[in-house]
C-alpha cells in the first residue's frame, strides 16, 4: 500500500553517456548557490562561536560550566524540531522556505546576542533558538541539493556543498581573529558584522534558489508527521542504512578528545593545538569534491567504508606512541579524508534510497539518529574510561568500530550495483 | 522592473534542468540588483557599526593609556616593602598592571605591562594572557619579558610558589565548533628561573583516590596553589560534573584526592588553611560559588563572611584576610571589576579595597 514510487529524475538521462565518457559534469547552479549560502552563513556563525567563550568569561562573567549546559540541552532540543521541520518541508514541497526560515532565525539571533547583555537566561534562550535554526535548515537544504542533482553525481554535488561549507567554517574564525586584532575588545562589532553577513547568506537562498518542481506522478502523503517518519523506517534499504550509520556513529569519539590524545602523545607545544582543527578542516575541504566524485564512480558504499577504515587507522594512535610530527600529519590527512568520505557521501547514499516526496524527512531521520548515537557513544566511552580504564575503553571502541565497519562492508556492498542501475537507465 | 521583481517569486517560471534563475531575464536581473543592494547595505551597516564601536573603545583606551607609567625608581621604592600588584580595568580590554602598597589609600603606580592575569613574587612575574586568546610571559621587576610561552587558551589563573621557584598558569581551551563546543582547562607549571615548562599539563599526573588509581576521559585541572617547599601543591580536579581538591607532587608526578567540591584553593601564608570557592547552588539558571575556608589540620570547612557569588581564586592579604574580585553591579556596559577584602575569621562585612582592579597578587 505504501510502496513509494522510486523517482526517475527526467534530466538524469540526458547526457548520461556523454558525462561518463568525459568524466566531468558541472554541478547544478542550485547546489553551488546552496554551497555559497552555507559558506556565508558559516563565516557568520563561526566568527561568533569563536569569540563567544571569551566574551562570556571576560565580559559577562558566565562560566564555562554554564556554557556546557547549553550544549547538553541542544541535543534533546533540536532532534524533534529537525524531524518536524523536514516533514513539513516535504509535505508542502517547500524545502527552500523551511531552510530559509532556519537561516533567518540564526541571523536574527546574532542581533539577539548583541542585545542580550549579561542576562544569562536570555543568552541561553537565544543560543538555543540559534541552534534550533540550524537543526531546522539542515535536512531541507540537503534535500534541495539532492533533488537538484542527477543521481549519478550526487556524491559530487554533496562534495561541492561540503567543501564550500567547510571553507566558511575556516574563514569565520580567521575573520573574528582579524577583527579582534585591529580593534581589541570590539565584540559588539563582531556580533553585528556577523548579523550583516548572515543577512547576505539568507538573501542568497531567498533570491536565487528555488524549490524543485515535484514530478507529475508524485504521491501526496497525508499521514501525521511522526507516523510518516516511522513509516520511512519500514523501507528495508533505508532502515539498513540508518542502522549501520548509527552503529558507526556510536563508535566514533569526539574530535576534541582525539586531538587531545594526539597532543598529549606527542607533547608538542600547546600553541599548536588549534592547528589540528585547521589541518583537518583544510584536508576535508580539499578532498570533499574529489572523494565525492570517486564515490559516484566506484560506489558510495565502498568510499564510505574506506572513510571508516581511515578513521580506524587514526584511532590506532590511541594504542601506541606516534613517531613524530610527520606521523601526526598523516593522521590529520586520514582524519580529513574520513570526513570527506562519510559526511556528504552518506547523504548521497540516502538520496538514492528516498523517493522525492520524503527526501528531507529521510535525511532528518538519518542525521538525528547519527547525532544521537554519537552523543550516546561519547557518554558511553567516557563512562567506560572511568570504570574500566583507558585501555579497556579504547579496546571496546576499536572492536566496536571494526565490527560496524565490517557490517557496513557486508550490507552496503549493494550500493555500487544500485548506482550503476540508476546511472544507466536507458 | 520592480513590479516584475515583486510578482515573479510567487509564480516560478518553467525551468529547464535547474531550479535556479541565473541572471538573464529581467526578473533575474532585478534579483541580482536587489542582492547587490542588500550586500552593499550590509557592508555599509557593518563598516559603520564597526567604526562607531571601535572608536568608542579606542577613545576609552586612549584616555587610560594617557595615564603615565611610573618610573623604575618609583617602582623600586615601593617594592622594598610588602606591596600588591593587580590589573587595572574598566571591564573592557584595558588590563594594565598596577602596583600599590598594601593599605587601600596608597598611590597606585602604573606599569606598561598588559596581561589578563598576573602573579608576582621574588622579583619575577608571571603574566598570563599577553594576548586575548593566548600567550604568557615571565617578566622581571622592570616588567620586561624574560621568557615567553606560546600557550593557547583564555587566561584563567596565575600563581607563583612562595619561594619563587615555580609558576603555574591555567587557561581555558575552547573546542572549536568543527567538533563540539565545550570547554576544557589546561594547567601548566613553569620554572621561573629557566623559563621552561616543568609540567606542560597537569594531566601528566597519576591521580589516586582512596589509594586507587583514578582516571577519566574528562579530567580537567585548574587553580594551583603552591606549598612552602614549592614541590607540593594543591589544585582542583574536575571530572564528571564534580570537583575535587588535589594535593600534587611535582617530582613524583603523583596527586591524591583529598576532598570533594573544592575549587581554586589558595593556601594561607602560614600554610595551615585553604580558602576556596565552593559550589553552593548549581543549575541552569543559577550557578553560585561562595568562599569557604578549610582547616588542613582538622579538614573542617566553613563559609567566610562574604555571601556574594565569587568566581575567583582568592589571594591571601595576611593570615586572616583574603582578596578577590567582584564585578560592579551595573548595566553590562559598565561591568567594572573591583578588588574586595574579607576577613576569614571575623564576621565583619567585606570592604572594597581597589576600584577598577582584578587579579591581585600580594608580594611579602
Amino acid at each position: 500500500m505504501y510502496t513509494l514510487i522510486r523517482e526517475n529524475l527526467p534530466f538524469g538521462r540526458a547526457g548520461q553517456g556523454r558525462s561518463r565518457e568525459h568524466g566531468f559534469r558541472p554541478v547544478a547552479p542550485a547546489v553551488l548557490l546552496l554551497g555559497v549560502t552555507s559558506l556565508i552563513t558559516d563565516i557568520s556563525s563561526e566568527m561568533v562561536s569563536t569569540v563567544l567563550p571569551l566574551y562570556f568569561i571576560y565580559f559577562i562573567s558566565l562560566t564555562p560550566l554554564q556554557f556546557g549546559i547549553i550544549d547538553g540541552l541542544y541535543q534533546g532540543f533540536s532532534a524533534p524540531l529537525r524531524i518536524v521541520g523536514a516533514i513539513l518541508a516535504d509535505r508542502l514541497g517547500r524545502h527552500k522556505e523551511v531552510a530559509t526560515v532556519g537561516y533567518a532565525i540564526s541571523a536574527v539571533c546574532k542581533l539577539g546576542i548583541l542585545m542580550a547583555g549579561s542576562a544569562w537566561l536570555l543568552f541561553t534562550g537565544i543560543l538555543l533558538i540559534d541552534r534550533a535554526g540550524k537543526g531546522l535548515r539542515t535536512s531541507p537544504r540537503d534535500a534541495l541539493i539532492s533533488l537538484n542533482s542527477p543521481k549519478a553525481s550526487l556524491g559530487f554535488a554533496f562534495g561541492v556543498h561540503r567543501a564550500l561549507d567547510t571553507a566558511g567554517a575556516m574563514l569565520g574564525p580567521l575573520l573574528a581573529f582579524f577583527l579582534l586584532e585591529i580593534s581589541p575588545g570590539s565584540f559588539k562589532s563582531i556580533f553585528f558584522i556577523s548579523f550583516c553577513i548572515a543577512l547576505v547568506g539568507v538573501s542568497v537562498i531567498t533570491l536565487f534558489v528555488r524549490n524543485k518542481e515535484p514530478a507529475e506522478d508524485r504521491r501526496r502523503v497525508d499521514a501525521p508527521p511522526l507516523k510518516e517518519a516511522l513509516r520511512l523506517l519500514a523501507r528495508p534499504d533505508l532502515l539498513k542504512l540508518v542502522v549501520i550509520a548509527g552503529a558507526l556513529a556510536l563508535f566514533t569519539i569526539s574530535d576534541g578528545f582525539l586531538y587531545l590524545v594526539l597532543q598529549r602523545r606527542l607533547e608538542f607545544e600547546l600553541g599548536f593545538f588549534p592547528l589540528l582543527y585547521v589541518g583537518t578542516a583544510c584536508v576535508y575541504m580539499l578532498l570533499a569534491i574529489p572523494v565525492g566524485r570517486l564515490a559516484d564512480s566506484v560506489g558510495r558504499g565502498k568510499v564510505m567504508v574506506g572513510g571508516y577504515v581511515a578513521l580506524l587507522l587514526v584511532y590506532t594512535t590511541l594504542l601506541r606512541q606516534p613517531g613524530g610530527p610527520a606521523e601526526v600529519g598523516v593522521y590529520l590527512v586520514l582524519f580529513g579524508a574520513y570526513y570527506a568520505a562519510t559526511d556528504g557521501v552518506l547523504m548521497a547514499m540516502a538520496s538514492s534510497r528516498l523517493s522525492e516526496e520524503v527526501r528531507a524527512s529521510g535525511f532528518a531521520l538519518l542525521t538525528t539518529t547519527t547525532n544521537l548515537c554519537r552523543f550516546g557513544g561519547s557518554i558511553l566511552f567516557g563512562a567506560l574510561w572511568t570504570w574500566k580504564g583507558a585501555d579497556n575503553a579504547t579496546a571496546v571502541l576499536l572492536c566496536g568500530l571494526l565490527v560496524a565497519t565490517i557490517a557496513a562492508v557486508i550490507f552496503l556492498s549493494g550500493e555500487k550495483r544500485e548506482s550503476d542501475v540508476n546511472a544507466s537507465p536507458v | 522592473m520592480s513590479t516584475q521583481a515583486q510578482s515573479e517569486p510567487t509564480h516560478p517560471k518553467e525551468e529547464g534542468e535547474t531550479a535556479t534563475a541565473p541572471g538573464g531575464s529581467d526578473p533575474g536581473r532585478a534579483r541580482v540588483l536587489l542582492f547587490a543592494g542588500i550586500c552593499l547595505s550590509a557592508l555599509f551597516a557593518a563598516l559603520a557599526y564597526a567604526w562607531f564601536d571601535s572608536s568608542r573603545l579606542q577613545s576609552a583606551n586612549e584616555a587610560h593609556r594617557s595615564e603615565t607609567s611610573a618610573s623604575s625608581g618609583e617602582l623600586q621604592a615601593l617594592s622594598v616593602q610588602p606591596h600588591v600588584l593587580f590589573l587595572q580595568s574598566d571591564g573592557d580590554t584595558y588590563r594594565r598592571t598596577a602596583v600599590t602598597s598594601l593599605d587601600a589609600g596608597g598611590d597606585v603606580l602604573l606599569t606598561d605591562l598588559e596581561c589578563q592575569r598576573i602573579a608576582f613574587n621574588k622579583d619575577r612575574g608571571l603574566c598570563v594572557g599577553t594576548g586575548p586568546f593566548s600567550g604568557a610571559a615571565i617578566v622581571d621587576s622592570n616588567f620586561k619579558a624574560l621568557a615567553e610561552f606560546s600557550i593557547s587558551g583564555i587566561a584563567s589563573r596565575a600563581r607563583i610558589s612562595p619561594d619563587g621557584r615555580y609558576g603555574s598558569m591555567t587557561v581555558f581551551v575552547q573546542g572549536h565548533s568543527y567538533a563540539e563546543a565545550g570547554f576544557s582547562t589546561r594547567t601548566a607549571i613553569v620554572d621561573m628561573a629557566t623559563g621552561k615548562f616543568v609540567m606542560e599539563n597537569l594531566e601528566e599526573l597519576t591521580v589516586l583516590r582512596d589509594g586507587k588509581k583514578f582516571e577519566a576521559i574528562d579530567f580537567n585541572f585548574w587553580g594551583v596553589t603552591f606549598q612552602a617547599d614549592s614541590n607540593r601543591f594543591y589544585a582542583t580536579l574536575g571530572s564528571g560534573g564534580k570537583t575535587y581538591l588535589l594535593e600534587g607532587n611535582i617530582q613524583s608526578r603523583e596527586a591524591r584526592v583529598l576532598r570533594e567540591n573544592v575549587e581554586c584553593p589558595s593556601l594561607s601564608p602560614d600554610g595551615t588553611r585553604l580558602v576556596f570557592k565552593k559550589r553552593v547552588s548549581g543549575g541552569l539558571l543559577d550557578v553560585k560559588w561562595q568562599l569557604f575556608v578549610l582547616d588542613l589540620a582538622t579538614m573542617t570547612e566553613r563559609p567566610i563572611s562574604e555571601a556574594r557569588n565569587v568566581d575567583d581564586q582568592a589571594e591571601w592579604l595576611d593570615n586572616s584576610h583574603v582578596l578577590y574580585y567582584l564585578r560592579d553591579e551595573g548595566p553590562p556596559a559598565t561591568i567594572r571589576p573591583d578588588v574586595w577584602v574579607a576577613s576569614v575569621d571575623e564576621d565583619v562585612a567585606p570592604s572594597r579595597m581597589w576600584e577598577r582592579a582584578f587579579s591581585p597578587s600580594v608580594v611579602r
